[in-house]
């Protein structure tokens, strides 16, 4: 009796073999090899708290007997010990890039000592994706109009550049600004003083619209009056004599402006009244002063809408106040009603068009659903020609619907006046204080359907959109002041759903 | 005066009633009788006295009215008995005497037992149950008299007898017990036991066994043991044999136990304790081998429908936010994958499948760094536990991998897969000693991959050697002793491996007292650098010299001299180790007094030191001399300071040790802390919150669990995280929401400090231990029993949590993973005669403490009836709700047989009919 019969568990299984004691374990493993597919080189084959060698002979293995258990550990083919991909790991970063790494939220800008209404601005333009990439694209033509403001442009280029090293440098930026602009150099008791934010992005708009062009249709067109130049079409009359022809009057602004008086709940109220208002002048026909209310309409939109809301008077004792009361503001804003009747027929064009892309689609998609669900049942019947042919034909309406769905996707790219007039809130500069020359400056904006960044100089935080609307004033917290709104392009409201 | 108490007198007799009045004057007609000199009239009016005195009532608190109106003529009784000189009616009179001593109010006169050994009348219940009571007080103060005289006590035995049999046949056994305890006669119990009170008497002598000193502790178990064994109860003669730590006694039981079915139920209660008893039955082995414990545990777990895998962010219950924030990071953090890594290895310990190791675990390994790699290997271990066959088989694949901690990881996961397992082939042995013993390979020719396994670091060889103390612990075999040995003794090996193995070896031979396992680990702490013995890993191998002598108590005495002759401060930290480990469990009241009286000597040593320091700086003030101590020397000053006393946070932790086991002892010991809390010094502090884990194990309760929330945001770091990690074991595997909540606040708030939001996820992972179905608390079988096993994985994590920073939070996170030892599933399995599973409705409640109770109370209240398998929470209790079944085991806990109930049988069928 050479042989023996034992047992080779392998995970769960169990194999019975029988095992040869003149022969050593190497021609042991070969037949377990045979019936687990494992290499002798990869088996390890266990018993009673010993690993048995290759060249060991059967017979000397201790406490050999009937029906042992020998326990075989191996696995099946190549193993695979290393992973192509590599692995970076947070603790071997550098300190910046670890911060970089930690918070995905973008930087900050330090304050120089009130310099947040600065800030403030600089975050949300940054936010407009064309002004942005004209910033840094620019290059400063052979002849330049104005030495100094062509260093500013090109300090803010520096700057915003500097924002994708997670490290913006304002510094210089705020240094040319007070030089070219020197009332926001000025002093008060403890150094620098507050400014308004609305001034200096006028002034900071006025300046790039020298600087910034773009070439459409070979035309040459300034930067800023493309994205945010609202054209304002209306008439003057006299308030005084009825008979006094009415004058016509156009006026090409960078913003709207928001009156606040006491009527004024909602941001639109305060549109509307913005965009009447009276005056005293010297009247031809009286001859003398008059009353003169002009009214005005827009008549071209801009691709960013800058909304001030007036919330700074000078009081009578000279002192720059401010309104607390509460505006409340929309995400999304439907800018048709201050449009002229002109404007207002194409935005009716291009809604209906895009209504009927909707509708169009909406067909579409329950079309393709019905001929599937047909089809289905279909299988289970026998196809006789006819229903085959049906088939054939649905197929080619689905191609044709398919085709036409793209003709009015390419319709909406070719045209630029399809206009929607539908603008949706993607910045914010809010103040906070009682004083022009005093208080505090944020910046917020969008980051994307759920979460703003807010900008508190170099700290930067992510919050809920819905906190976003508790800064329309009332209480002493953050008030809006400006917003930016974003129009938003036919394609993109066409495919919003 | 005389005139008003006359007075009183005269009003008392006119209250009475016209009856009691007649009584009155009889009772004094008889008691002049009884002085007659006519024995006639004597022992008529002794036997009429007798007879009045029987047949009244009385109650506890009013004195039976013969008894009251006989008051005043006891002493001129007394004297005419002692006068008298015809005897003839000697025992009949000194029997009411004796009776009527209970008047008496002189508590040392002890005349009641007096009188009752001058009468011969050996019927003692003629009185009454106050007058046994009475009598049994008296009885008992005599004998310590005497027994401090020296005077012989056999006139006091006789009375003791006749005590005890009237008590135990009169549904009193805590009064029998309470006498034989004080006279130190428990023996003769025995006897009077029967299938009525044996467990009354068993349970009262069990409790009462826990404030004793030692060793009358140990006598009275032994004498429960008896009881049982005289009843042939063989399951509860097992739990008191296991509690006794006695081998001889277990095996005993084992073989004197004859019914087949029995004995496979002391198998599994053997296996429980993961003891081994020579049997020739293969079927019994292997129950008493764990080896079926996966299946039975997967049974569980299937039932619960708890199968399917879950991943880390479903744990930690990370918003959709925070998922999205970590799915966006490219990066990633090492600190946190090997949270995760833990983490994803608690929660899925034993049940086989995860959602990063098991299916494509090279993936994960690489996103663990360095020493990271390790502990990720090894998760598999406790992810794939119990699962010996298909475990191995698993872990085999990363064998062959080139990292050297991958393959430290694989060795030690192997370990961890046979926790609790023993294997006839034994798996573990054989893989490892391939890579420990170095002269096993040299006749051997030399092939490439036995080179590459010559190539052994001392990483690799970390791994091996707890794998053998996690696969063996408690085993106490002489080969793993060799082999550690091995480790050990090797001078070229770096401090960390050498103290794993010791450690190793503490839990391999836990609670044995095994000279030459602590003599050699004593060598090597003599033969120390002064380096070494300040380095972080010495209290593994004072843990393991601890651990060998766990609970042997006085035993220590010499090994506690040796241990002397280490230098400081590595000598009293060993020192204090050792004390404290051999009286684990004891509730000695000494050695707790003991501890805290080095605790406050350290304070006012402190404060004295503080006060010579002030007084130094005044005088150099004066001088013009005083520099002010840079922060970083002071810095320095108190990190030695705390290194020093370090052995005061092992005091701490030791209190715990000492006073876990019983109710009371714990609740005193959580008021003990609360008072360290307040005056003690960092160390002090530090260790509070781990000891407070491990007085409440896996119990959740409230008022720790808000100590600990308070604690976790301590200004000392390490305060907090102790705390952190002391949550973590309060709620392992309860999943206990308050700790949920508490926890998830934390890693709110810790989101900036990597290591303690490392020490939260890690407390998160031992919350939802095995989904909520695992327990880590050392205490089994209504918590009666102690597993020596688990305290060792348990204490090696606690000692960790002293040195955080070194340890868990830096290379040697993988001392987590001695947990594993502790941990149980918390469940009740029923199982027919086959050992396949029987489902069956069991009531689960909250255990209520019977002990000395009258009659069969309920055990259990506010209890829901289940269907088996259950989980059991922690002071849970079950009971069957149905009467087809008997349960074989007195503990309806883990996994029980149940055998078909034939009367209940029979009756039914008498029913149908």
């Amino acid at each position: 009796m050479t042989t023996l019969p034992v047992k080779v568990k392998w995970g769960k299984q169990v194999f019975r073999l029988e095992l040869d004691k003149t022969l050593d374990v190497l021609t042991f493993k070969k037949q377990i090899q045979e019936v687990t597919k494992v290499a002798p080189t990869r088996q390890k084959l266990l018993y009673k708290g010993k690993t048995l060698k290759n060249n060991q002979k059967c017979s000397s293995i201790k406490f050999l007997k009937k029906n042992a258990v020998f326990m075989m550990m191996g696995t099946v083919g190549k193993i695979e010990t290393e992973i192509k991909e590599k692995i970076v790991f947070l603790e071997d970063l550098d300190p910046e890039e670890r911060e970089i790494a930690e918070n995905l939220l973008p930087p900050g800008l330090l304050n120089l000592g009130n310099t947040c209404y600065l800030s403030a601005i600089l975050q949300v333009l940054l936010n407009v994706e064309p002004l942005r990439n004209a910033i840094i694209n620019y290059k400063p033509s052979e002849f330049i109009v104005d030495e100094q403001k062509n260093l500013l442009v090109l300090s803010l280029q520096n700057l915003f550049k500097s924002f994708s090293t997670g490290k913006p440098q304002i510094t210089q930026f705020v240094f040319t600004f007070r030089s070219v602009f020197p009332r926001y150099a000025e002093r008060g008791q403890y150094g620098y003083i507050q400014q308004d934010s609305e001034e200096a992005l006028s002034t900071l708009l006025e300046t790039l619209s020298l600087f910034l062009f773009t070439e459409k249709n070979n035309k040459k067109q300034s930067v800023v009056t493309d994205l945010f130049q609202v054209q304002l079409e209306g008439s003057r009359k006299c308030m005084e004599n009825e008979d006094e022809e009415p004058q016509r009057i156009v006026n090409k602004n960078l913003k709207l402006i928001c009156n606040i008086d006491q009527s004024v709940d909602f941001l639109h109220q305060g549109l509307g009244m913005g965009l009447v208002s009276e005056l005293t002048k010297r009247s031809q026909t009286l001859n003398r002063d008059a009353i003169y209310q002009s009214s005005s309409k827009v008549s071209k939109l801009p691709k960013f809408l800058i909304v001030q809301f007036l919330r700074f008077f000078w009081r009578k004792d000279g002192v720059g106040s401010k309104i607390l009361r509460r505006v409340k503001f929309p995400f999304e804003l439907d800018a048709s009603t201050y449009c002229t009747e002109e404007l207002k027929q194409k935005i009716t064009k291009t809604r209906e068009k895009i209504f009927e892309y909707r509708n169009k689609k909406e067909n579409l998609g329950k079309n393709v659903k019905k001929n599937e669900e047909g089809k289905e049942t279909k299988m289970e019947i026998e196809k006789n020609e006819n229903e085959k042919e049906q088939e054939k034909e649905m197929e080619k309406e689905k191609e044709k619907e398919k085709e036409t769905e793209k003709e009015v996707l390419e319709e909406f790219e070719e045209t630029e006046d399809d206009i929607t007039a539908n603008y949706e809130l993607a910045g914010i500069v809010t103040h906070i204080g009682r004083t022009i020359d005093g208080g505090h400056y944020i910046g917020w904006t969008k980051k994307d359907d759920k979460t703003w960044y807010q900008f508190d100089d170099d700290t930067v935080t992510e919050i809920p959109k819905d906190d976003i609307l508790k800064l329309s004033g009332g209480s002493e917290w953050h008030t809006n002041y400006i917003s930016i709104y974003r129009l938003i392009p036919a394609k993109e409201e066409a495919t919003k759903f | 005066m005389t005139n008003k108490k006359s007075k009183k007198n005269v009003e008392f007799e006119i209250q009475l009633s016209e009856e009691d009045l007649k009584l009155k004057t009889n009772l004094e007609l008889l008691a002049e009788r009884v002085q007659d000199k006519d024995t006639e009239i004597q022992k008529q009016s002794l036997v009429s006295i007798r007879d009045i005195i029987k047949t009244s009532t009385g109650s506890m608190t009013s004195i039976p009215k013969p008894l009251k109106f006989l008051m005043p003529h006891y002493q001129t009784l007394k004297k005419h008995f002692e006068n008298m000189t015809n005897k003839a009616n000697g025992d009949l009179f000194a029997d009411v005497l004796s009776c009527l001593a209970m008047t008496n109010p002189d508590p040392d006169a002890r005349e009641t037992l007096h009188f009752k050994l001058v009468s011969n009348i050996k019927e003692i219940g003629t009185w009454g149950h106050e007058y046994i009571k009475h009598l049994s007080g008296e009885l008992a103060a005599e004998w310590d008299i005497r027994k401090e005289k020296k005077e012989q006590v056999k006139d006091l035995e006789e009375i003791t007898h006749l005590l005890v049999k009237f008590d135990m046949n009169h549904n009193q056994e805590p009064d029998a017990c309470d006498l034989l305890l004080e006279t130190g006669q428990l023996e003769l119990v025995v006897p009077y036991c029967d299938e009525n009170n044996y467990s009354r008497v068993c349970n009262y002598l069990i409790s009462a066994s826990q404030f004793l000193p030692e060793p009358e502790d140990s006598q009275t178990l032994l004498i429960v043991y008896q009881i049982f064994t005289h009843l042939k109860k063989w399951a509860q003669s097992l739990r008191v044999a296991i509690k006794i730590n006695d081998m001889k006694l277990i095996q005993e039981v084992f073989d004197s136990c004859e019914d087949k079915l029995e004995k496979k139920q002391l198998c599994f209660l053997l296996g429980r304790q993961l003891i081994a008893v020579e049997t020739e039955d293969e079927e019994l082995e292997e129950i008493m081998n764990n080896s079926k414990i996966s299946e039975y545990f997967h049974t569980l777990i299937d039932d619960l429908e708890l199968n399917e895998p879950r991943t880390v962010e479903e744990i930690y219950k990370l918003g959709d936010e925070e998922r999205m924030q970590r799915l966006e990071k490219n990066v990633d953090s090492a600190k946190q994958n090997l949270a995760t890594t833990f983490v994803n290895a608690f929660v899925h310990a034993g049940f086989g499948n995860d959602t990063i190791m098991v299916e494509d675990g090279n993936r994960w390994l690489h996103r663990n760094k360095e020493h990271g790699k390790m502990s990720a290997a090894a998760s598999l271990g406790m992810v794939l536990l119990w699962d010996v066959d298909d475990g191995l088989s698993q872990i085999d694949k990363f064998l062959y991998s080139k990292d050297d901690n991958i393959k430290a990881g694989a060795l030690l996961s192997s370990g961890m897969i046979n926790v609790g397992v023993r294997s006839e082939c034994d798996p573990v042995m054989a893989l490892i000693s391939d890579y420990l013993d170095p002269d096993d390979d040299e006749e051997e020719e030399e092939n490439e991959e036995e080179q590459e396994k010559k190539n052994v670091t001392p990483k690799m060889k970390t791994g091996g050697v707890i794998a053998l103390g996690m696969a063996y612990a408690g085993s106490a075999r002489e080969d793993i002793f060799e082999l550690l040995s091995i480790v050990i003794e090797d001078p070229d090996l770096p401090i960390e491996t050498v103290a794993q193995a010791c450690l190793s070896l503490g839990m391999v031979y836990v609670g044995t007292g095994e000279s030459q396992c602590t003599s050699l680990i004593l060598k090597t702490f003599y033969e120390l650098s002064e380096e070494a013995l300040n380095d972080t890993n010495i209290r593994y191998m004072a843990l393991g010299m601890g651990l060998i002598n766990l609970g042997l108590q006085e035993k220590i005495e010499m090994t506690l001299e040796a241990v002397e002759a280490i230098p400081k401060p590595a000598g009293d930290y060993v020192a204090m180790t050792l004390e404290t480990c051999a009286y684990a469990g004891t509730g000695n009241v000494l050695k707790i007094q003991k501890i805290l009286h080095t605790i406050i000597k350290d304070l006012e040593r402190e404060k004295i030191e503080v006060e010579e320091r002030e007084e130094e700086r005044k005088k150099q003030e004066n001088e013009g001399t005083y520099e002010k101590e840079s922060e970083e020397n002071r810095k320095k000053r108190t990190e030695k300071k705390d290194k020093e006393r370090e052995f005061l946070s092992v005091g701490v932790i030791g209190l715990a040790l000492i006073g876990f086991s019983e109710d009371i002892g714990s609740e005193m010991m959580l008021r003990q802390m609360n008072h360290l809390l307040q005056y003690g010094l960092n160390p002090v502090r530090r260790a509070v919150p781990l000891a407070l884990g491990l007085l409440c194990m896996s119990n959740p309760s409230i008022l720790v669990i808000e100590t600990l929330s308070r604690l976790s945001h301590d200004n000392d770091s390490a305060v907090a995280h102790a705390a952190i990690l002391a949550m973590g074991l309060v709620g392992a595997g309860t999943t206990n929401a308050r700790i949920g909540q508490l926890l998830r606040q934390l890693a709110q708030y810790y989101a900036k400090e990597p290591n303690h939001l490392f020490l939260v996820r890690i407390s998160q992972g031992l919350l939802y231990l095995g989904k909520g179905t695992l327990a880590l608390s050392p205490f089994y079988s209504d918590g009666f029993l102690l597993n020596r096993v688990a305290v060792g994985g348990i204490l090696a994590v606690l000692y960790s949590g002293l040195d955080m920073k070194q340890t868990i939070l830096g290379s040697l996170h993988y001392n987590l993973y001695w947990l594993v030892s502790a941990i149980f599933p918390k469940m009740l399995l029923t199982v027919d005669e086959n050992l396949e599973r029987i489902k069956t409705s069991v009531r689960v409640g909250q255990a209520v403490d019977v002990v000395g109770q009258a009659g069969q109370p309920r055990t259990i209240t506010g209890f829901q009836t289940h269907d088996s398998p259950v989980l059991l929470g922690f002071g849970e209790r079950a009971e069957l709700a149905v009467k087809e079944y008997i349960p074989l085991s007195p503990v309806l806990e883990g996994i029980v047989i149940l055998k078909e109930n034939k009367d209940f049988k029979n009756k039914e069928k008498k029913k149908k009919k």
